[in-house]
């Protein structure tokens, strides 16, 4: 025993050290091509800016030919991110030209998880059958946001399977992730008829459909207030606080109802975000209720109530400074502080 | 009795003692052993590092508002430029947060004229205790910066005070003269939206940044330390971050988010009472109290540890005041470990109880204490001859061989995953600092930690008066 | 034929100070370049540029700030400023135009919009002082 210690000690040393020389001389090769990689991306630089200015492809082609694919796929992706809107397609087309779109479902497949991810999302640079082709193969990815990058990018080439199809692929654990809000939010660009589905089936996981119901609150549709209203009284606070988030985001005087009802509401985020938007919506009718709760539990709920208090102006403020002149509570503290914000210490 | 009959009672009990000893060093080799390991497999299948331009571009539309919170004391030096650092973070919603724990030198009024700051009102939650406020402070030349100057209490007084008054779901502690790398935000960030719901905090790497060229607040180049304490510490800190973090957040008992760099969900951290005041090792006190907190009360969380977000920092490069850290590392360990003993191998408190606490009792409470009755007993016991060269060896390989296999080892995990140093010579020179740190230099880290495990034992153990030895916290 | 407009550019990303100085010099434009908001502040009080076009996210100095410290300095604030930043928050859009940024584009960017504007601005009468 004592013996194996000893042994074993300078085995698993002698390993370590030839390792650490092997890393070392790799390292130094590798230093070494980086310099000429370093060379290849200044010159594609220069000549995607001077492309962007006289529209020149023959003399960007030659170039581009030039230049080893993966200097173009790290570094052209690099410039055309500064880019949007007709600049960003014309270098994109021109990439697409000298056939890049190949060697990036290449490296899709064989690449190393962050590769893969950056080819995902390279792809939308490039439509077409192909490349929709490499993206629904990748929803099978073994890596997780992998999936998830293949799946943001054919719903952004319009390309995607069904909602419920697509979720299944990414999987459970990747359900529970906020890149899905982009997911979602890309969705609701292309159509929200998927999307409304999604939100009203009651059995679905509360994470997703709020993160769903935050993604098309972002689109100016008044056709998706009556759907939040109903929302608004979910079951789960979840879903119940990001309707009414989205309610208070529309600025519909109509929704009062609703988002009066989430005021009273036993989970705190709702009662918060109800709290904003009686505020955003000018609810004047639910002052009293606001008032009440300057003295909540919960602090984040105390502040909205106060913050929208304020917004009500006069008749609001007098319901703060009286609030702020009772006896010490809570509520109390809440009111002489919002009050206090606006003034100079 | 007769020196004959006392001979052989003498030679169980150093058996006895060189068995305990070498027991102790092989749970202690085991333990790093079995995290190298771990650490390689989590390395080899961490998620994805992307370059800093397209993180922003992919998370930056979901990423949560985060509070970042830097108590300062007499900080005058570098306090204005390290705000401008941290202004200049590349993260989408974030506020800055300066916690002036009354210091006693210009470090409050450097700030109100570089930021030509106003006093301000604004409504805050007062759930943690603190010393009391005495002013709140905005720049109108920017929304992002707010100063909060209050009485002397310490740093997790400070700290505490600054969860207070932030309003982020998310909050960020550093150092006031640490450096954080402008997409460290962004990266450490990630769990927060792979994983929303069970993530509470996040702990990234800290960096030394002795010697490597500081430029406007911000890291220009990378270059070892040419100093010989501040190089061992670089491969130290490998191995605290690289192998012992990276392996306890794959296995999710990690124990340890260091204070001097990590990111906390507010409302758990508010829900445990905030930082332990008078504690040594504050970070050390709240990672242990959140687990407590969240398996009591059945909440399924994670706390990670992940190693690409960076911050830079400057270690000490005397031998007293890193002396003085270790001690103060120790003593801090040490209160934590039995303030919460109740925890361990405690079957309620699972992964925690056996593996988390199993490690502090054998690395921080047995280790410094048999390794130096090691170094004393094993050669006296084998020159009288009491015992056999196969427990010199035996020692030996567990204290030396073994240490540099851990630390070389380290390295390369380091190399092969994170490529983290710039040249090809920097890899030998911390290949030779890896080997000689165990020859001295680990031996005067044991000397320390016996020391704090002194004052430890001095001291009467209640929260201990409010020495203030400088902001730095645990790395290991 | 008057003398050429001079463009101050601050952006830490050498990428973008290329693309743009290319674009404007194409356009018949000076240009010069900070890479932080030091170097920015000095910039804009010794070569006095026409107009200012300015990243928010900067080391040393943010852009916020110095656009503060340009529009409330007297002999500096006519000096017009476009912010183009990849902050994209309704917060920093509104905090930016209330401090006095004549314009604010958000990255990605269009090139053609940006020196669109930037002439836009230069032809008004507000810019007779220059």
């Amino acid at each position: 025993m004592l013996q194996f210690i000893w042994v074993a000690s300078l085995l698993l040393c002698g390993i370590a050290f030839a390792v650490t020389f092997v890393l070392a001389a790799l390292r130094y090769v590798g230093d070494r091509s980086e310099s000429g990689d370093a060379f290849a991306r200044k010159r594609l630089f220069t000549a995607l800016v001077r492309f962007t200015e006289d529209d020149d492809k023959a003399a960007l082609q030659r170039v581009l030919a030039e230049t080893p694919p993966r200097v173009i796929a790290n570094a052209g992706f690099e410039f055309t991110g500064l880019l949007r809107g007709e600049d960003e397609a014309r270098v994109e087309r021109a990439f697409g030209d000298a056939d890049l779109g190949v060697y990036v479902r290449r490296r899709l497949r064989k690449g190393d998880e962050a590769e893969r991810i950056y080819c995902a999302e390279m792809l939308t640079a490039f439509p077409g059958r192909q490349t929709v082709r490499s993206l629904t193969a990748t929803l099978d990815d073994p890596s997780r946001e992998v999936r998830i990058a293949a799946a943001l990018a054919l719903v952004r080439l319009g390309a995607a399977p069904p909602i419920g199809t697509l979720l299944d692929r990414i999987g459970m654990r990747g359900q529970r992730s906020r890149r899905l809000v982009e997911l979602f939010r890309a969705l609701g660009e292309t159509g929200t008829d998927e999307l409304r589905t999604f939100i009203s089936n009651r059995a679905g996981a509360p994470f997703l459909r709020a993160a769903a119901i935050e993604a098309l609150a972002a689109v100016s549709d008044y056709g998706l207030i009556a759907l939040f209203e109903e929302l608004a009284g979910d079951p789960s606070s979840e879903v119940a606080a990001a309707s009414i988030r989205a309610l208070g985001r529309h600025g519909r005087p109509e929704s009062a109802g609703a988002v009066v009802q989430g005021l009273r509401r036993a989970d705190w985020e709702v009662r918060s975000e109800a709290a904003e938007a009686v505020g955003r919506l000018g609810l004047s009718e639910a002052m009293d209720e606001l008032a009440m709760l300057l003295g909540d539990d919960e602090w984040v709920v105390r502040y909205a109530a106060g913050k929208a208090l304020q917004d009500f102006g006069v008749e609001g403020r007098r319901l703060l400074e009286h609030a702020a002149a009772g006896t010490s509570s809570r509520g109390q503290r809440t009111a002489s502080m919002i009050l206090a914000e606006d003034q100079a210490a | 009795m007769t020196l004959q009959e006392f001979q052989p009672l003498l030679s169980d009990a150093a058996f006895v003692v060189a068995w305990v000893v070498v027991g102790s060093g092989l749970a202690q080799t085991l333990v790093y052993l079995f995290q190298l390991v771990v650490a390689g497999y989590a390395l080899s299948r961490r998620p994805p590092v992307a370059r800093s331009a397209l993180l922003w571009h992919r998370y930056g539309e979901v990423a949560p508002p985060i509070a970042l919170i830097v108590p300062a004391y007499n900080e005058q030096l570098n306090i204005v430029e390290s705000v401008h650092s941290m202004l200049s973070l590349e993260y989408p919603n974030f506020e800055v947060i300066i916690v002036n724990d009354g210091s006693k030198d210009e470090t409050l009024r450097r700030l109100i004229e570089a930021f030509e700051l106003v006093p301000v009102n604004r409504p805050w939650e007062d759930s943690l205790p603190h010393a009391p406020l005495r002013g709140l402070y905005a720049s109108p030349s920017t929304d992002r910066l707010l100063v909060v100057d209050k009485e002397n209490g310490g740093k997790a007084d400070a700290q505490n005070l600054g969860i207070n008054v932030s309003r982020a779901p998310i909050f960020c502690v550093i150092d006031g003269d640490s450096i954080l790398e402008p997409d460290a935000l962004i990266r450490a960030a990630q769990p927060f939206i792979d994983d929303p719901e069970r993530t509470v905090a996040v702990g990234g790497t800290i960096r030394i940044a002795n010697n490597s060229v500081v430029s406007g607040g911000r890291i220009e180049e990378v270059r070892l330390p040419t100093q010989i304490l501040p190089l061992f510490q670089v491969v130290e800190y490998l191995r605290a971050f690289l192998m012992a973090r990276l392996a306890w957040s794959r296995i999710n008992t990690l124990m340890l988010v260091s204070g001097a760099f990590g990111v906390f969900r507010r409302r758990e951290v508010i829900a445990v009472g905030g930082f332990t005041k008078g504690s040594m090792g504050e970070d050390l006190d709240l990672i242990i109290k959140l687990h407590r907190h969240l398996i009591t009360v059945r909440q399924p969380y994670r706390i990670q540890f992940i190693p690409e977000p960076v911050c830079w920092t400057e270690a000490p490069s005397t031998l007293a005041v890193l002396g003085r850290q270790r001690s103060r590392w120790q003593r801090g360990a040490l209160e934590v470990f039995f303030r919460y003993g109740h925890m361990f191998l405690n079957p309620r408190y699972g992964r925690v109880g056996i593996f988390g606490y199993g490690h502090m009792f054998i690395v921080d409470v047995m280790g410094p204490i048999m390794e130096v009755l090691g170094y004393i007993l094993m050669p006296l016991f084998w020159a009288l001859g009491v015992l056999d060269l196969d427990f010199l060896l035996a020692f030996t390989a567990l204290v030396f061989t073994y240490g540099i296999f851990v630390s070389v080892g380290s390295l390369v995990l380091a190399e092969a995953e994170l490529k983290r140093f710039p040249r090809a010579r920097d890899l030998l020179v911390l290949f030779a600092a890896a080997v000689l740190e165990n020859f001295g230099y680990r031996q005067l880290n044991n000397l320390w930690r016996v020391k704090g495990y002194w004052q430890y034992l001095r001291s009467d153990n209640s929260w201990g008066e409010m020495t203030r030895t400088g902001f730095r916290s645990t790395p290991g | 034929m008057t003398a050429k407009k001079k463009i101050l550019v601050c952006d830490d990303d050498p990428l973008l100070l290329e693309l743009i100085d290319f674009r404007l010099r194409a356009r018949g434009y000076d240009v010069v370049v900070a890479k932080d908001g030091n170097e920015a502040m000095s910039l804009v009080a010794s070569e006095r540029p026409s107009l200012v076009v300015l990243d928010a996210m900067m080391p040393r100095m943010g852009g916020f700030e110095v656009l503060t410290r340009i529009k409330s300095d007297d002999d500096l604030s006519h000096i017009p400023v476009i912010m183009l930043t990849a902050r994209k928050g309704e917060r920093d859009i509104v905090s930016a135009l209330e401090r006095g940024a004549e314009d604010y584009l958000v990255k990605p960017f269009i090139p053609d919009e940006l020196i669109a504007r930037l002439s836009k601005i230069l032809s008004k009468p507000a810019a007779r002082y220059i």
